[in-house]
């Protein structure tokens, strides 16, 4: 078995960002207002994604500038920019064991590696640098370290060329000294110092009885780098609160008083060489429980000229902001404010037009934009009020209030983590929906992943009648914005003229009695109408042209551009006219054809010239001709295309020459004319600009109806919306051109639409409604509907017959809704609101908690930004849940009581007994992770359906011995994996009825899947065990299991032989039991027990073989069996915690497996990864890599320079053009 | 006593246990005359597998005989032969129309031996007719393997299945019930005779696949044949007792 692996959805997740004017750019805006500020751009890595965005201050949105695969850990980003600079390069530190100084070229669009260091072995280790990273602010000198012992730094500086040098690394070892935190001194043009928290080990591991350990200190080290000496010396260490944690920069030379803030458990102190500590506590929620710390997670610095200030996020989402009241060098006061509460992040970053990006840790990431900086009087913790009593110092409370100084203006969705993920269509479309159950805690939601592109509709309108066409026009080529919507109707056309509001007129002169072929703005400034008898030309003056067809034929088909209209007679006629001078439409040729035509298209005129050259005729004849339109050779064939069925509509696509730029690669000017065919089929091919030869036919089946097709604008370029049975629209992003579906239902027409209110949008009819919406987030793969859960979703399952939901959530450390109620009724009477009836009612029925009208109270937010009120660490809380996926509403929420956590779910139809389906939910009480995993007990619930289905009802609760982590059906019975154990209940009156057991499973079972009288169980630590279950003897054995011990996350069941698993360090892979073996046990009477009695290597005694292997990167938690495209083959969903999702697809032919490993192969070679890890040892960073073929490496092949592609071609025996194809043909397989 | 010695039991044992796996080896040549042959060096080859494999013992040969892909083959050869024994039966009634006297002798040919043991014969054809069609039913079916290796057993070799003593005790109590009933007239009385023996073996399915459950749902047999409740299976406290349900 050969796998096709591609990623669908890149990671969503954001392990760190950073924040730089990476393109180097001046700023339209700031060009002319006075100070050179260029613009900025984040830079997000995204474990093995790097992501350049860019927030567009007009729109208020982030966009995605470019998204490149590094195939390898990113762990750490750093900007910096050499002095005198206006471009800042990126540092990355990742798992490569080098480090890797990239610099943008917005010219190419693509990062470009500057230098590569190799430093040490390959891999995250602890004692290999690249997880720390910090960079001197002059840009003079950058710092490396690791978790232990190792730092090294390099010199930075620039050649005659003023391009970037790195010198060899400088040490500054210590054996036994973790690393908790490193920063660089901003200390103006001294030696770069750079501050690291450390902490020496040497001692408490030499002491056996624990003293030196509880005695260790934490201490905060200064490393001078000399650069007249070219040494690194560790100039001072100080001891230092315990509980620091997060080291960050404070401005200095001449700016600030330099040194650095130390973050601790609770406060924030001021340190610098020679300084007095300065410190002030963290003010402190009011709910949290004493025992609880406060950590700050993620530190952003704002400069300006003249003033500086940190804005520092604690674990619970809390901002504050940090001054420094300082005099020179000397800082006499610390004042932590606090600034507003978002969802906690892994980084933020201000920027300096005023807006903070903030990256989630969980769930999906923001863009603020700035109110105020908070100047405004709020509750403050300085330093110079600090008040130390017996008790230690004296906390500040605060209550978290309503967003005051930020404000959102855009979401970035993010899957991560995918927690548990089905595929399933459940609402009978043309394509099945991923259903993921994502997030964690009260930002939990249950999301509908459908393939294709949203699209938000801005109007509807109901019409009179069904129209059959829509066209928009402008008045004078050079409008901004369309001044009419055309609507024809079967015999009738109406206008609609486009303004603040969008009204019927009657003065524009269209013939309304009539329906229309075709409206189009001609020439500079006319109108054009063609219907069924003439076509009518509407001067700017007000005067009409009319133009009668001859005798009693009608117009078929129009095709036209700005200057040329051809149109087709009943009967086979082409008549051709062409605009003269004087803005006057004149018959130039006529010819006739063999039969009636099928569709023309003009194409559109080229940059500078008068004509276009090229008329397609499509025939019913299955054949699609190219005409010239030059005068000597007017309506003469060019060439000649046939089809596979009859074109239905025709549409040339005009692409223009691009040197890259900013979403756009190198790709020389284009024209492809694409065919819509009558069996569902787009055809599309390249046409030659100069001999209109065809060449280069592509074809994909978009749907059931002829796709008709239609121009449209989209990112300002031309693109191509196809209307099939459902629509499509092809568009050129970040340089590939792209073909994807859009979610919304069947259109009859559209066109392209643009007015004061939304630039870019679309119009179209459906039904009798006219619709007017714009088409977002282009470029990715699936759209979204999120469904807001209570708290981590850890499972959920399908219910067949009802399409309902049940999903199981469960969280530690938190409290129950009721407690949470009576706490925030508590609080509320506290702060003596009256209750307005705004105070939640308690309708258990809401799916989260999000009280919309809480926002506006002041004391009432919403859980999903503020969080959970902390309980105990030891409290669990957990709910079951009916879902209608269709109308997105909870019908049935049972809250756990007792401490009881969900943990496992499935369905299960007990035979002949009288209840029918019932659902099973496996739970632990009571249970503990450290020190030690303890639990009180474990049950299994069964639950009766009633209400049709929509809510449920206990019939009762089994105690087991151990958690129930997996459960399945199996022959009318239920199979669980009580830990070690696997057990087969049957339905009992009062409890389930223990039938059967085995308990020679190693660890804990996690997973059970069954197919006939075989058994799959996939353990914790010890990957598949195959079992069997014989009635006869009413025992279960295990026959087969895995020699490799694999930590498994997630496993789907592929054939009668073979699971597929994931374990938990990334990787990917398919067992199977060797056919001999398999016809043995099938054919041995004893079903393999004489065998199994023996055993082998301590496990039973035939073993699965390892057929493939890859490593993904990233912890797959689900695999799925499905097929994402209507009439497609399977293939292998998975999904990943940090929120992207991919498919393996099996190859069918040989032919295609050759080309691929080729192609990867020149890709290894000729196209290394950016962050400098090889290819081939990173999918191997476990385990061989085993028959899989990297999709994401080869779908970098269209962003490698031409002449490189065009050399890999060669080596191919292909052209540039096929590899493309084939690329494509490989990914319209999959979705 | 040494084991090579010319008086050591042991050799004579051995002696006695391969004259018995012998006898016990033709079993199934009743239906198929020559379904396995002696090579030359003591081992037996299978001749219904198209691949012809070797076995080293009569143990082996009939466990191979109850495996899948044996079953299959038989299946498969049987019914080649049904189809050219039909074959046959067509040609000849397409030729009986030219010539009577050829067709009436095929008939005599059979019709002798019938006479001389009518009642043994028809008995052997009918239990001959239900194992074939047993044995088709089970292919078709297919539920799970272990429930059709338990019955599969026990309708070939009676002899290693002793959980099905009743079942067999039936067969043949009603086999002699058969002789009796349908003396003389077994023209009339063959379709009646089909019916039951199809009853009977409905009736057998039926009560394994009863105890089948049972024992799924955790009862044990001892020695008595006597059911009793294993100690590590719980039951319900209106759980069925077969003793009583099955007696």
């Amino acid at each position: 078995m050969y796998l096709y692996s591609l990623t669908l959805q890149r990671a969503t997740g954001a392990v760190c960002a950073v924040i730089g004017s990476f393109s180097g750019r001046d700023t339209k805006k700031s060009a002319a207002s006075g100070p050179a500020a260029s613009t900025q751009e984040i830079a997000v890595a995204r474990g093995s994604t790097l992501d350049l965005l860019r927030p567009d201050p007009e729109t208020g949105r982030l966009r995605t500038l470019l998204s490149v695969d590094v195939f390898g850990a990113i762990r750490s980003l750093a900007q910096f920019r050499l002095t005198g600079a206006n471009k800042d390069y990126l540092v990355v530190g990742s798992d490569s064991g080098r480090l890797v100084i990239l610099e943008y070229s917005p010219d190419r669009n693509r990062f470009d590696k500057v230098h590569q260091e190799t430093f040490g072995k390959s891999g995250c280790r602890r004692i290999v640098p690249g997880q720390l990273l910090a960079v001197d602010p002059k840009g003079r000198a950058l710092c490396i370290a690791a978790l232990e012992k190792q730092k090294l730094v390099y010199v930075l500086n620039r050649d005659a060329a003023a391009r970037l040098t790195i010198s060899s690394p400088l040490e500054a070892h210590k054996s036994n000294t973790l690393t908790f935190s490193l920063t660089a001194l901003d200390c103006g043009f001294d030696n770069p110092v750079f501050a690291a928290i450390e902490l020496e080990y040497a001692e408490s591991d030499r002491d056996p009885t624990g003293q030196a350990a509880n005695q260790a200190q934490k201490i905060l080290t200064f490393y001078e780098l000399d650069l007249g000496l070219n040494h690194v010396s560790r100039k001072a260490s100080e001891p230092i609160d315990n509980g620091a944690n997060l080291l960050v920069t404070v401005p200095g030379g001449g700016d600030g008083p330099s040194g650095v803030l130390v973050c601790c458990d609770n406060f924030v102190l001021y340190r610098n060489q020679g300084h007095p500590e300065v410190r002030a506590v963290i003010p402190r929620r009011a709910d949290l429980p004493a025992e609880r710390g406060v950590l700050i997670v993620a530190a952003a610095t704002h400069r300006q000229k003249t003033l500086f200030f940190f804005l520092l996020q604690t674990e619970y989402g809390d901002i504050f902001k940090v001054d420094l009241e300082h005099n020179g060098d000397t800082v006499s006061e610390l004042r932590i404010k606090y600034f507003d509460t978002v969802p906690v992040t892994s980084a933020i970053c201000v920027l300096r037009s005023g807006f903070l990006f903030a990256a989630s840790e969980f769930g999906n990431h923001a863009l603020y934009q700035f109110r105020d900086i908070g100047r405004d009087a709020d509750i403050e913790s300085s330093s110079a009020t600090l008040m130390e009593t017996e008790e230690g110092f004296q906390p500040v409370f605060f209550q978290p209030r309503a967003l005051k100084n930020l404000m959102r203006i855009d979401d970035i969705e993010s899957l991560m983590p995918v927690m548990d993920m089905r595929i399933a269509n459940l609402f009978d479309e043309e394509t099945p929906q991923l259903f993921t159950a994502c997030g964690r805690g009260p930002r939990s939601t249950l999301r509908i992943l459908r393939p294709g592109l949203a699209i938000s509709e801005m109007a509807r309108s109901m019409l009179p009648a069904e129209p059959i066409a829509v066209w928009t026009v402008k008045k004078n080529i050079n409008d901004m914005f369309d001044a009419y919507i055309v609507v024809s109707f079967a015999n009738v056309t109406l206008v609609l003229s486009i303004g603040e509001t969008i009204e019927e007129v009657s003065d524009s002169q269209f013939l309304d009695t009539t329906h229309s072929l075709a409206v189009t703005l001609l020439g500079e400034d006319s109108l054009m109408q063609v219907h069924p008898n003439g076509i009518r030309h509407i001067r700017e003056d007000g005067r009409v042209n009319e133009w009668r067809t001859p005798g009693k034929k009608t117009i078929t088909k129009v095709g036209s551009n700005r200057l040329q209209v051809v149109i087709a007679l009943s009967g086979g006629e082409l008549i051709y006219f062409e605009m003269d001078m004087t803005g006057q439409l004149m018959e130039v040729e006529k010819q006739d054809m063999s039969g009636d035509v099928a569709c023309l298209a003009i194409a559109p005129v080229p940059e500078g010239r008068q004509r276009s050259r090229f008329l397609a005729v499509g025939s019913y004849d299955n054949t699609i001709r190219i005409l010239s339109l030059d005068p000597d050779d007017c309506l003469q064939p060019l060439s000649v295309q046939s089809v596979s069925s009859a074109p239905e509509s025709l549409l040339f696509l005009e692409v223009q020459a691009s040197v890259g730029g900013e979403d756009g690669a190198d790709y020389p000017a284009n024209l492809f004319l694409n065919a819509g065919l009558q069996n569902g089929v787009l055809f599309r091919t390249n046409v030659d600009m100069v001999t209109g030869q065809l060449s280069d036919t592509r074809s994909r089946f978009l749907g059931l109806r002829p796709p008709k097709l239609f121009p449209c604008i989209v990112s300002h370029r031309q693109a191509m919306l196809c209307l099939s049975s459902r629509p499509w629209l092809g568009y050129i992003h970040q340089g590939h051109f792209l073909l994807t579906p859009l979610s919304c239902d069947t259109l009859e027409s559209a066109a392209s639409f643009s007015s004061d209110q939304c630039s870019e949008g679309v119009v179209a009819v459906a039904g009798d409604a006219l619709r007017i919406f714009t088409i977002e987030r282009l470029g990715e793969t699936f759209n979204e509907t999120a469904i807001p859960l209570r708290y981590t979703p850890r499972k959920f399952v399908i219910l067949p017959k009802k399409k309902y939901i049940a999903v199981i959530e469960s969280d530690k450390g938190a409290f129950s809704a009721e407690e949470r109620e009576a706490a925030k009724k508590e609080c509320l009477e506290a702060s003596g609101a009256a209750e307005n009836g705004n105070a939640n009612n308690g309708d258990p029925m809401e799916n989260g908690d999000g009280q919309e009208d809480g926002a506006e109270d002041g004391s009432m937010f919403p859980d999903e930004q503020y969080g959970y009120p902390k309980a105990e660490s030891e409290r669990w809380v957990s709910c079951i849940r009916i879902l209608d996926p269709r109308s997105r509403d909870t019908t049935c929420l049972l809250e756990l009581q007792d401490n009881e956590a969900a943990v496992s779910i499935c369905t299960v139809n007990f035979h002949d007994k009288e209840h029918g389906t019932l659902l099973a939910v496996g739970t632990a009480k009571g249970l503990q992770f450290w020190p030690k995993r303890t639990l009180a007990g474990g049950f299994i619930h069964i639950y009766k359906f009633v209400e049709e289905g929509r809510s449920l009802e206990l019939l009762h609760k089994t105690q087991v011995e151990e958690v129930p982590l997996a459960m399945c059906q199996f022959q009318g019975r239920l199979l669980a994996g009580v830990g070690s154990v696997l057990r087969l209940y049957d339905l009992g009156k009062r409890k389930l009825l223990r039938k059967c057991e085995n308990k020679l499973f190693p660890k804990t079972i996690v997973s059970i899947h069954t197919y006939r009288d075989r058994i799959y169980v996939g353990d914790m630590q010890e990957s598949f065990h195959y079992c069997k279950y014989r009635r006869d003897e009413n025992q279960l054995y295990i026959f087969a299991d895995d020699s490799v011990p694999r930590w498994l996350t997630a496993a789907q069941h592929i054939d009668f032989d073979t699971m597929a698993g994931a374990d938990k360090f990334g990787n990917i892979y398919f067992a199977r039991l060797p056919q001999d073996i398999s016809d043995e046990i099938e054919e041995d009477p004893t079903g393999g027990k004489i065998k199994w009695e023996q055993g082998k290597l301590n496990g039973a005694p035939n073993k699965v073989e390892e057929i493939v292997q890859f490593h993904v990167g990233d912890v797959v938690t689900s695999l799925q069996k499905a097929s994402l495209i209507p009439g497609g083959g399977e293939c292998l969903i998975y999904g990943t915690v940090m929120g992207s999702v991919g498919a393996l697809l099996a190859f069918t032919s040989r032919e295609d497996v050759d080309f691929f490993s080729h192609l990867e192969m020149h890709l290894r070679q000729e196209h290394p990864p950016l962050c400098g890890r090889d290819h081939m040892a990173y999918r191997s960073a476990y385990f061989p890599v085993k028959d899989v073929i990297d999709g994401d490496l080869c779908e970098q092949y269209p962003s490698l320079p031409a002449d490189m592609q065009r050399k890999i071609a060669d080596e191919l025996d292909r052209t540039p053009g096929e590899i493309l194809k084939k690329l494509e043909d490989i990914r319209n397989k999959i979705i | 006593m040494s084991a090579f010695g010319g008086d050591s039991w042991a050799r004579d044992a051995q002696q006695r246990k391969r004259r018995l796996d012998d006898l016990m080896l033709p079993s199934s040549s009743s239906s198929m005359p020559d379904s396995f042959r002696r090579l030359p060096n003591g081992k037996l080859a299978c001749l219904v597998c198209p691949h012809r494999p070797v076995l080293d013992s009569p143990l082996m040969l009939s466990m191979h005989n109850k495996g899948a892909r044996h079953i299959a083959a038989e299946s498969r050869l049987r019914e080649k032969e049904l189809a050219k024994k039909h074959e046959i039966n067509k040609r000849l009634a397409l030729s009986s129309d030219a010539s009577h006297l050829n067709s009436g002798s095929l008939h005599t040919s059979i019709r002798p031996t019938m006479k001389e043991k009518p009642l043994i014969e028809e008995t052997r054809r009918a239990i001959l007719e239900a194992q074939s069609s047993r044995f088709s039913d089970f292919n078709g079916e297919k539920v799970s393997h272990d429930l059709k290796l338990m019955t599969s057993t026990s309708s070939s070799d009676p002899h290693v299945a002793p959980a099905d003593i009743p079942t067999e005790k039936l067969t043949g109590n009603t086999g002699l019930k058969l002789c009796n009933s349908s003396k003389g007239e077994f023209c009339a009385g063959n379709q009646i005779q089909g019916k039951l023996l199809s009853d009977w073996q409905t009736e057998a399915r039926k009560r394994q696949e009863q105890e089948l459950q049972f024992t799924a749902s955790g009862w044990k047999r001892d020695g008595h044949g006597r059911w009793y409740r294993d100690e590590n299976v719980e039951f319900d406290s209106d759980e069925d007792d077969p003793n009583i349900c099955l007696c």
